[in-house]
């Protein structure tokens, strides 16, 4: 009897403390004691791969994070087929733990029919990601998925509201990275005055102040950039916000990057699933540009961005030639209206960048973070 | 449909009839900038309250003639008065979407002073979360936890094609509640506001050199554009023009007050004094609704919101058949006359009468 009761005890405590306490051991050797960083990923998530898909998996790929979340929002392409791409992503990857969240299928005020007004007048934009012509599908078709479709289901509660609830759940603690049109996090400060300031910062990828490029989509319109100019009022309204700390790559710094097929390859010798998931659709897109990837690497190692400077910024909202193109002042220029100072990146250490990237990409799946 | 068939039917309504016509009152979300207390946005709240054919689901409360949390104290303790605690209410948009105060001061620098500007008014501004002492009295309920574009997309799915959004102030929570769900207006019935200004015949200052400026439009221009721009199934709207054909005069406030009731009391005790006070704005939008006899003539229109930033940024718009748009919108029906003694009447009656219990 006595024996047996012993055993029970001693069962319990292999149950209830040194199997967890082990398990959370090999988990994350790295991470034990130490608070992984929350973010929440707010993506125009197109794919299979590309920048899109790739920065939301260089987040989760990283031991130092815990995503609690991806929103998506239009962007790139409509959201019905990101969201396709981004539960398809995380099921390849073994990370369907992570909440993928219905957010706006529209911008704002901005529209198609009125855009391609605006192009007669002002002149043909070279990126107009859902709604590029020759991509062109309604917003509800979900064309076949390269990558097959996915079985699981965005999360029963859509993007702003849960970027509201988090950030209430966990104040000051969680970063906002965007990477596509400002959207659902214009929802978000809408409904809660609060959300801006309860968040720990916004990191995000867009604006363009004056490039040195031979790039048509910007050596005539040096302060377009496609995330802040598909939903202008969003991007007005998120960067007027009481945020504690806004962190921006814009389109000069991201012209400095490129992803080349030797780190594909590199990628591809792994037999991680993100490796498998990266040798399988990585494309050479363009130029290579790693837009969105630059802006998430910069945020799991500020070392490599090397120079920065800070600026106030807004948006132009006149309907005009310049609707939806970044504004810019320094602190002796600034306008009466309430613009809010912003940190911009401008040059980096690619070789560090590059290491990162491929390192993260050819990882092993990270465990839950939970 | 043959002759045994119905029969049957119609002895299926005979059965049914009564109990079904007191389950199938026409549901309403009411969305207002409820200043109080009393005057037009609390008054349009009583109208719909005490009407025995509408059921009330809630009131989402928006930033408009107040803020937000000003309103919500003095839409809670009406419904304490009038003892219908029942109905949720619940906290909307504190701000406009794009326009706000700071801005909106240097644009009347440069355009012009606006005769009424709400909220941010100089001649009773306060900051946004501060709720001053209600001559009313505080409120002991609170606001729903829900918030209202939550509610509004809610309510939509579980009632589909059965709730009408009632609009009487800035179109902040609507605009949100559709860009979240784009199935929003096509789930809701309809949506009736006050709102918008075409070519009122008066000489208020507030309309003679701008005919063409509202309030609640001005005040959220980007909201009420996301909004009139939706595919609703039908959009009716009562605009300057005709609010600016009713009173609610000394005459009315005696009818009602010899009725004695606590919310007859209130009208009376709370009605605001002032120029342009006794205008029913969104009392004739909400009376229209519920009695759509109380309008004699209305004309369909197609309307938006000028959206630049120059002088008419937040002008309401409108064309007609002939010269509209290439890019289509749905056709808004616009009240332009009314039957002034039978709205007077709708009114009064509605006022002095006992309010209709929780159900």
């Amino acid at each position: 009897m006595k024996l047996d009761i012993l055993l029970g005890y001693a069962m319990r405590f292999c149950r209830f403390f040194l199997l967890p306490a082990i398990a959370l051991l090999l988990a994350s050797p790295k991470c034990v004691g130490q608070e992984k960083h929350k973010i929440i990923v707010d993506q125009d998530a197109a794919g299979p791969a590309g920048t899109d898909q790739q920065s939301i998996l260089l987040l989760i790929q990283s031991p130092q994070t815990e995503v609690l979340g991806v929103t998506v929002v239009t962007g790139d392409m409509w959201l019905d087929e990101e969201l396709a791409h981004t539960l398809r992503m995380l099921e390849l990857i073994g990370r369907t733990d992570i909440p993928v969240v219905r957010g706006a299928e529209n911008p704002l005020v901005r529209r198609r029919e009125e855009t391609l007004q605006w192009e007669e007048r002002y002149g043909t934009v070279t990126w107009l990601g859902a709604w590029t012509p020759r991509v062109y599908h309604a917003p509800d078709v979900v064309p076949a998925l390269r990558e097959g479709s996915p079985g699981t289901k965005p999360i029963d509660e859509d993007a702003a509201h849960f970027l509201v609830r988090m950030v209430r759940m966990y104040p000051n603690q969680i970063t906002i990275y965007e990477g596509g049109p400002m959207t659902n996090l214009a929802l978000a400060i809408a409904i809660d005055p609060e959300f801006a300031p309860l968040a720990r910062e916004l990191v995000f990828m867009g604006g363009s102040l004056n490039p040195q490029t031979s790039d048509p989509e910007f050596a005539n319109s040096p302060r377009h950039e496609f995330n802040l100019w598909f939903d202008p009022e969003a991007a007005h309204i998120v960067l007027r916000a009481k945020w504690q700390k806004v962190v921006c790559t814009p389109v000069d710094i991201s012209l400095k990057t490129e992803m080349t097929q030797k780190m594909i390859d590199r990628i591809k010798q792994g037999t991680s699933p993100s490796a498998r998931y990266i040798g399988q659709y990585a494309r050479l897109w363009g130029k290579g540009y790693m837009w969105d990837e630059l802006a998430a690497a910069a945020w799991l190692d500020p070392s490599i961005i090397t120079k920065t400077e800070t600026r106030l910024v807004d948006i132009d909202l006149d309907r005009g030639a310049g609707y939806g193109n970044l504004l810019t002042w320094s602190a002796e220029g600034k306008p009466k209206t309430d613009v809010r100072p912003i940190e911009i990146q401008d040059d980096l250490d690619t070789a560090k960048l590059y290491k990162l990237f491929v390192e993260l990409l050819s990882a092993p799946t990270v465990s839950t973070g939970r | 449909m043959n002759t045994k068939k119905f029969c049957l039917l119609f002895l299926l309504f005979l059965v049914t009839g009564p109990a079904g016509r007191s389950q199938s009152r026409r549901k309403v979300i009411i969305n207002q900038d409820c200043s109080g207390p009393g005057g037009s946005n609390m008054q349009t709240l009583v109208l719909m309250i005490q009407s025995r054919q509408v059921e009330v689901l809630g009131i989402t409360v928006v930033s408009g003639d107040q803020w937000r949390d000003e309103e919500l104290a003095h839409t809670l303790r009406l419904l304490e008065i009038i003892g219908r605690t029942d109905i949720p209410v619940m906290p909307g948009a504190v701000f406009p979407l794009v326009r706000n105060h700071e801005e909106s001061v240097l644009w009347q620098e440069r355009y012009g002073k606006v005769a009424y500007a709400g909220a941010w008014d100089p001649r009773w501004w306060h900051e946004p979360f501060v709720v001053p002492t209600l001559p009313e009295g505080s409120p002991t309920i609170k606001p729903s936890p829900e918030d209202a574009v939550h509610f509004l997309i809610r309510m939509v799915h579980k009632y589909p094609h059965e709730v009408t959004i009632y609009e009487g102030g800035p179109m902040t929570n609507l605009a949100l509640a559709l860009s979240i769900d784009p199935q929003f207006p096509e789930l809701a019935q309809e949506v009736v506001f006050m709102g918008g200004s075409l070519n009122p015949r008066t000489n208020n200052p507030e309309w003679a050199n701008t005919p063409r400026h509202e309030f609640n439009f001005w005040f959220d221009p980007e909201a009420a554009e996301i909004v009139l721009r939706a595919p609703w199934k039908k959009i009716v709207c009562t605009t300057v023009d005709i609010s600016e054909k009713t009173h609610l005069t000394p005459a009315m406030l005696h009818e009602i007050e010899a009725s004695g009731t606590p919310l007859a009391r209130y009208v009376v005790r709370y009605f605001p004094t002032g120029s342009g006070a006794d205008i029913m704005w969104d009392e004739l939008a909400a009376a229209a609704w519920i009695d759509p006899t109380v309008i004699t003539k209305s004309e369909t229109r197609y309307m938006g919101v000028d959206l630049d930033s120059g002088a008419g940024y937040g002008n309401t718009e409108t064309w007609g058949d002939e010269d509209k748009t290439k890019i289509a919108r749905g056709p808004v029906e616009i009240q332009l006359d009314l039957d002034n003694d039978k709205f007077d009447r709708m009114f009064v009656k509605l006022m002095s009468a006992p309010t209709p219990a929780a159900q």
